[in-house]
């Protein structure tokens, strides 16, 4: 039995890694309505120094225009899959600076 | 904008077709649909907002026989948000080469902040450092990593769907993707490597796969990640590469705290891909049959420290970094003009603002001259 697991194990890993893959994203997508109790309570000015920082030198909002910074956001969601919530807070910061 | 290698003319000519559409959609879909659905929270309704973004660099090389300016880089890309769509265009032009189009994509954003898109991706979320790190203005180093460029770095057509949310305070970002996949190469010198694309789709079978990464302290940028991308073949089609699949999966960490005592703060950043390609036997130039275990795997870390809250406002702006990377290769594998061993790069960076940076790095490869790079990179 132990050997007939083993080999279907070292035969389907690959196939075994990435149906849990795609089942931990299936959940995790499903999940993107949830926000943590601490995500509420953080403000703009701290998402925007912690998100943007963890990857490259945080913009200042001077630099861009507000429909500029729509713009922006919006990618920056794409590249750095920030959450709905988190890219909100950060442009009304950027917005209104 | 991520660099790519230059693509086959039936790539330019697939690219073409996919952009123009992806362009027929966006004027067919952007007026009407957009304005029809709500926008996002938050977004101006109704509005449509364009970006001209991208990035820069010049530099020069210098080695002991030699000192050349290098080619200077520029990738302009355009961007365009109405209401819930987004349109993600990018030109990459070269002194004495065409125009290269990519990435281009449409994404529609879905309720809870969900994302679409399909068309052309610059570069799957194979790990971080292709699709996040290798801007010059992001990276303070003036090379990459040896091997990524082969080793887990795909520009490809298809569907993603990606979003981010929480487990308690743990924040989880998801990538999904279906696209045409990785090919596998047969001519001699490059036989069992897989094309990073854009290439022409060459069978029926799609590749599958995704990123998923946890930050697990909210207040700390500490992400985890692990990356997986299937292909049941990427061989094509009626050819006697039929059937072979591929692998890539990858495990990447990076973390970027401020350290009060050391009044700065890191970058720590590492990545780790195993590519693997099925069983195939290959032709050498002579015509002889040979065969390996096509099993390869690249690596690198970085460290990087800036003294952000020094007193000196000159030493604020300098950040002081290392990356050592390393591949590799199958023994029986015949691939001629591939770096291999292990690189060492050491950087000094000055940052003039926040995009736009001045740096020096000394690279050192094995069997390969050691070279001090000179780079100015901005983001436009």
């Amino acid at each position: 039995m132990t050997k007939y697991i083993r080999t279907l194990l070292s035969r389907y890993k690959m196939r075994l890694v990435l149906l849990g893959l795609v089942l931990g994203m299936v959940g995790g997508i499903y999940g993107c309505a949830t926000t943590s109790p601490k995500e509420k309570q953080a403000s703009g000015p701290q998402l925007w120094a912690q998100d943007c920082q963890s990857c490259h030198n945080a913009p200042p909002s001077k630099d861009f225009s507000n429909s500029e910074w729509d713009v922006i956001l919006y990618h920056m969601r794409i590249k750095a899959n920030i959450t709905d919530q988190e890219a909100k807070k950060i442009k009304a910061f950027l917005q209104h600076q | 904008m991520h660099r790519r290698r230059k693509s086959s003319s039936e790539g330019r000519f697939a690219g073409l077709i996919a952009g123009m559409v992806l362009l027929m959609a966006c004027l067919w879909l952007g007026p009407s649909a957009a304005r029809a659905q709500s926008v996002p929270s938050g977004y101006t309704p109704g509005d449509t907002h364009v970006f001209l973004g991208g990035e820069a660099g010049v530099g020069t090389d210098i080695t002991k026989n030699q000192t050349s300016f290098t080619e200077p880089d520029l990738g302009l890309m355009p961007l365009v948000q109405e209401g819930r769509f987004f349109l993600e265009s990018g030109f990459d032009v070269g002194i004495g080469s065409p125009v290269e189009v990519g990435p281009l994509n449409l994404s529609y954003m879905l309720p809870h902040g969900i994302l679409l898109r399909l068309g052309q991706f610059d570069a799957l979320p194979i790990g971080r450092f292709p699709r996040t790190y290798d801007p010059g203005w992001i990276n303070p180093l003036a090379a990459g990593p040896i091997g990524f460029d082969n080793f887990g770095d795909l520009t490809d057509f298809g569907l993603e769907v990606q979003g981010s949310g929480f487990i308690g305070n743990m924040r989880v970002r998801t990538f999904l993707s279906l696209t045409n996949g990785f090919t596998l190469q047969t001519a001699p010198g490059s036989a069992g490597l897989l094309n990073s694309g854009p290439v022409t789709d060459n069978n029926k079978a799609k590749m599958i796969g995704g990123r998923i990464s946890v930050t697990p302290f909210f207040s700390s940028n500490f992400d985890l990640g692990v990356s997986d991308y299937y292909n049941s073949n990427v061989g094509n089609s009626g050819s006697r590469y039929d059937g072979v699949s591929s692998n890539v999966l990858a495990i990447d960490a990076n973390y970027a705290p401020t350290l009060r005592s050391l009044k700065g703060f890191m970058r720590l950043r590492g990545q780790v891909n195993f590519v693997h390609v099925g069983k195939a036997t290959y032709m050498d130039a002579s015509g002889q049959p040979y065969t390996f275990d096509n099993n390869s795997s690249v690596w690198y870390g970085m460290v990087g420290y800036q003294p952000s809250m020094a007193s000196s406002t000159f030493l604020q702006k300098v950040m002081v970094s290392f990356m050592l990377s390393h591949v590799n290769t199958p023994s029986g594998a015949r691939w001629s003009d591939l770096g291999t061993g292990t690189q060492y790069d050491a950087g000094l960076t000055y940052w003039f603002t926040w995009r736009t940076n001045l740096k020096f790095s000394y690279d050192i490869q094995e069997n390969t001259t050691n070279t001090l790079m000179l780079r100015v990179s901005t983001q436009i």
